[in-house]
């Protein structure tokens, strides 16, 4: 059992965050303490933003998806900060901070993002 | 005579409003001064001005038939996404609709009057706030909302020649003047003169 979990973990590492295919190095904040993890950064769309004026707003959802080993103490907390930078598949770069987050209880950890302002 | 008709005045007043907010220089919003606007607001547009009419009450057409008096809804809506910075100080939304919503309170209703330029004519008006109505959405990548500013607003066209002589007219001078009492009953006199 220990060593599928562990081929899981390292699966997940080495396939699913790869950084040579959708992954991307993004560095975790927490307490003022810096962490480099990979992960997968994306911005679905957000439907029907009602802001009560005649317009509606275009807004999406950025969201990571981080494996929970590589967070310290391996729980997402409230408030973590992450720095996403640039690349080519993903121009949306800067600081977010975590409004929320899934635990999947699969070894993968997914944050729901606001941006911060720089 | 160039006769102005219902439709033409509400989008000449709703043109005009939006060039007096562009050129009252808005914080944070500058020219971003939009006429009924349809299309989505992106993320990046941060803060914009949307101006349009709701309700409308015009002269009686059948006894007028230029439009001199309209009376007329006009609504702000100050869209704000994403908190903003000036002189490194962070503006959070709701700073931001105060601040942008006080200027453009001061811009229609501040004295003097300004002078509104509708199709070439001075149509004064009368400003006056009548509410404010905030509604804020924390979804997506920023905080975004809205903040709806109603005015009630009288606007005068000129389609009358203020020339004296027409206007004599329409004039009746009337003199006043108590006459000789009888029997304890005050006598007035009118003497009407067209």
């Amino acid at each position: 059992m220990g060593a599928f979990k562990e081929d899981l973990m390292q699966d997940m590492q080495d396939v699913f965050l790869n950084t040579e295919d959708f992954g991307v190095q993004v560095t975790l904040v927490r307490g003022g303490v810096e962490y480099p993890m990979k992960a997968l950064f994306d911005e679905p769309s957000l439907d029907g933003a009602a802001i009560g004026a005649e317009v509606q707003a275009i807004s999406h959802r950025p969201r990571l998806i981080v494996s929970s080993a590589d967070l310290p103490g391996g729980v997402p907390q409230k408030g973590d900060r992450f720095l996403v930078p640039e690349s080519p598949l993903n121009p949306h770069s800067g600081e977010f901070v975590a409004r929320d987050f899934i635990d999947e209880k699969d070894g993968s950890v997914t944050y729901d993002l606001q941006q911060e302002l720089k | 005579m160039n006769l102005r008709t219902n439709i033409m005045t509400i989008k000449d007043i709703r043109t005009t409003v939006c060039e007096k907010l562009k050129s009252a220089g808005i914080p944070f919003v500058g020219e971003d001064v939009f006429c009924n606007r349809a299309e989505k607001a992106w993320p990046q547009e941060k803060a914009f001005l949307s101006v349009y009419v709701q309700q409308s009450s015009f002269d009686t057409q059948d006894t007028q038939p230029e439009i001199y008096r309209v009376e007329t809804d006009v609504v702000i809506d100050v869209v704000v996404q994403c908190a903003q910075k000036l002189d490194n100080k962070l503006y959070e939304i709701d700073d931001l609709f105060d601040v942008i919503s006080s200027a453009v309170v001061d811009a229609l209703t501040s004295y003097p009057r300004p002078e509104f330029i509708v199709a070439n004519k001075v149509a004064s008006s009368d400003f006056t706030l009548k509410s404010f109505s905030d509604e804020i959405n924390g979804d997506g990548e920023t905080d975004k909302g809205t903040r709806k500013i109603t005015f009630s607003a009288v606007w005068y066209f000129e389609p009358i020649t203020r020339d004296d002589k027409i206007n004599d007219f329409e004039t009746v001078h009337t003199d006043l003047r108590s006459g000789a009492g009888v029997d304890h009953v005050a006598k007035m006199e009118f003497n009407t003169n067209l």
